[in-house]
């Protein structure tokens, strides 16, 4: 399969003036072409903070400490993401090769322009294109995308939700960039728009091939659309691999006690949670960030990050249980 | 949405009609409580003008002095009824005839406001406009800049101008531009109440203005720009233009973006304190001894001239409730969340 991205031993966090929050430490990762990849993890475990650091928007007091982020377009070019300065991603890489869905997509869009002038401003910043033109080519567009070409005259606010969500996957698809991140681009709609705006997201996917990376702490979103998934705790990716494998096995104890908690059709017992709280950022526990809430830890994951090692094909796993 | 686009005008008559309801009910409203508390008042008018005229010395007999409260009472029409006096007062309003001046009798009230109004119009109104104006753009872009240290240095200044009360400020340029650099020689626009639109008197009404223009202006300036950053600081941090910086759009969109969104509500506050100028700078004026609508109410409150007061009282409600009207009225041209309803 083809690489999309390969972001290296990546470290980054909030740096205030006196405490550091340790959001994303030491994550490494492959997406390749034609795929929808889910990161999944409870709230505030990083998965917001890392999709911003691959989308290189790094501001403060967002800090990346370490790690590359290496992006190959389309066109077989390749970008340096996490070297490259905000102006220069903004000129040669955003939206041609990696766009964005932000977090409560629903509210994003400006409430006093038109909806086709949040189309016209893609085209005008990133083709040079004349108002008229970029009217005209938002139209085509909308229309080959399956959505009413009345909403482009639309304010915002006369649009339901799930429109104004689609309307933003479609601006996010406009360039037909080789890269979506995705974060949490449906948290706020009920089940029944949920899914209308993740298949609409799906089906576009297929026709376009790119890949996705989609951000939810929901596992049922994860195990109905995602092909390969990573599991986030604490800022650490601590299993990574095919969605349908780690719902089958889960290899690391937190996936496993994530999974044990669905409930499933059937099922009437009591589901048992995971003892404790996810941690304090700013001041993390050493060695293996999960120890403390770990029912398999042992001495040495007090002390010692487990390595992010290769389980299996396309499998990969840090925990010392599989320490050989 | 075909359904939706034909229907679009309706909230927006609707939304006028209803405007304009509200605009009538408040003048209404204004009026008549200003009518109740100045019948309220247990001062008599007749026998505080008689008393002003035995003092500087006339002789009257105590049969004159009744007859002549008669007459008073009539010339003022308080020997009505109630109802009756509140139906002329009410029609008063509406003709724009207010009876005559009791301090500047028999001067009609209406002719003593229409001398002072351009005057205080003229110093009120260009310095609001221009204190806005400074107010607004300075305020957008200490927002937009906002980690920069100059930022946080006009922030400073700017809290600490605001909360001085204008007397104050007034009385120190009062002070340092004719004490210490004596370029202020004037005594306000006093000697000059005579308005026209010739080059002199221009000129002129500008140098007489500046100074008390300028302590205006430096106060209210400071509270725009106060008002502005806190509203542009807040639009900054919303998801559409975070949005909007994600999507890669240039540096002055952005700003275009922050500045129409917190402009909204500062023109609401624009309106209403053009409003306010039919209430004059009363303190101000005062000082400056500047012919405005201020100083004519400060000497119709001295002077218990209950005509007068009423006179510039009627104004200042319909100047205020008028100003809100047009705000209403041109907010939808501004706003589409109003033009098209719900949002």
């Amino acid at each position: 399969m083809d690489l999309v991205l390969r972001g290296l031993n990546i470290k980054g966090g909030y740096e205030m003036s006196k405490v550091y929050v340790d959001a994303v430490n030491n994550v490494s990762l492959e997406l390749y072409k034609n795929e929808i990849f889910g990161v999944a993890g409870e709230s505030g475990c990083g998965k917001s903070t890392l999709v911003k650091i691959l989308y290189g928007y790094i501001e403060p007091p967002l800090k990346l400490k370490s790690g590359s982020i290496e992006l190959y377009s389309n066109d077989e070019k390749s970008f340096m993401i996490s070297s490259l300065s905000l102006d220069d991603l903004r000129k040669t890489v955003w939206w041609k090769h990696i766009s964005y869905i932000p977090q409560n997509s629903m509210n994003v869009l400006n409430p006093t322009t038109r909806v086709k002038d949040h189309f016209a401003e893609m085209y005008k910043t990133y083709t040079g294109m004349k108002k008229k033109e970029a009217y005209a080519m938002a139209r085509k567009y909308v229309e080959d995308f399956g959505l009413p070409s009345d909403a482009l005259q639309a304010f915002p606010h006369q649009l339901s939700g799930g429109m104004r969500q689609r309307i933003v996957i479609a601006v996010a698809l406009l360039l037909q960039p080789a890269m979506v991140l995705a974060d949490e681009p449906t948290s706020a709609l009920d089940v029944i728009n949920q899914r209308a705006a993740l298949m609409f997201l799906k089906k576009a996917q297929e026709r376009l091939k790119n890949t996705i990376v989609l951000v939810s702490h929901d596992m049922g979103i994860h195990s109905v659309l995602t092909d390969r998934m990573g599991v986030m705790y604490a800022g650490n990716i601590v299993e990574v691999g095919g969605t349908q494998a780690i719902f089958e096995k889960p290899l690391h104890p937190y996936t496993e006690a994530l999974i044990e908690s669905l409930p499933r059709l059937g099922d009437k017992s009591q589901r048992t949670g995971l003892k404790g709280q996810p941690p304090d950022l700013r001041q993390p526990p050493s060695g293996c960030r999960f120890h403390p809430r770990c029912p398999y830890s042992k001495p040495i994951c007090q002390k010692e990050e487990p390595e992010h090692g290769k389980r299996e094909k396309d499998r990969r796993v840090s925990c010392w249980i599989y320490a050989s | 949405m075909k359904k939706m686009e034909s229907r679009k005008f309706k909230p927006l008559i609707a939304h006028m009609l209803s405007r304009l309801l509200f605009f009538l009910l408040t003048v209404w409203i204004g009026l008549t409580v200003t009518f109740i508390i100045s019948r309220a008042n247990p001062v008599d008018p007749s026998v505080t003008l008689i008393s002003r005229l035995l003092s500087m010395g006339a002789h009257l007999r105590p049969e004159e002095i009744l007859a002549m409260k008669q007459q008073i009472m009539e010339l003022y029409g308080l020997e009505k009824p109630p109802y009756l006096q509140y139906l002329s007062f009410l029609k008063g309003v509406l003709s724009g005839n207010f009876g005559p001046s009791f301090t500047s009798f028999p001067t009609p009230v209406i002719d003593l406001i229409y001398n002072s109004l351009p005057w205080t119009i003229l110093m009120l109104g260009f310095s609001t406009i221009l204190s806005w104006v400074i107010g607004n753009i300075i305020g957008v872009l200490a927002a937009i800049f906002s980690k920069k240290r100059i930022s946080r240095a006009l922030e400073w200044i700017a809290m600490s101008l605001y909360p001085v009360p204008y007397v104050i400020l007034a009385l120190l340029l009062f002070l340092l531009f004719s004490l210490v650099i004596p370029i202020y020689k004037g005594v306000g626009g006093a000697g000059m109440t005579k308005f026209s639109l010739s080059f002199s008197f221009i000129a002129e009404a500008f140098k007489r203005l500046s100074i008390p223009a300028i302590s205006i202006i430096m106060l209210s300036a400071a509270s725009w720009f106060l008002s502005m950053k806190a509203l542009a600081l807040s639009v900054k941090g919303e998801d559409f233009v975070n949005y909007a910086v994600i999507r890669g759009l240039r540096r002055k969109t952005i700003i275009k973006y922050v500045t129409r969104h917190s402009l909204l509500p500062q023109i609401t506050a624009l309106a209403l304190s053009l409003g306010y100028i039919f209430n004059g700078a009363l303190i101000t004026e005062h000082i400056f001894s500047y012919p405005g609508l201020g100083r004519l109410l400060y000497q119709a409150i001295t002077g218990a001239d209950y005509n007068l007061m009423l006179g510039i009282l009627s104004y200042s409600i319909v100047g205020v409730a008028t100003a809100a009207l047009i705000l209403d009225l041109i907010y939808p041209l501004i706003d589409p969340r109003i033009r098209y309803g719900g949002g």
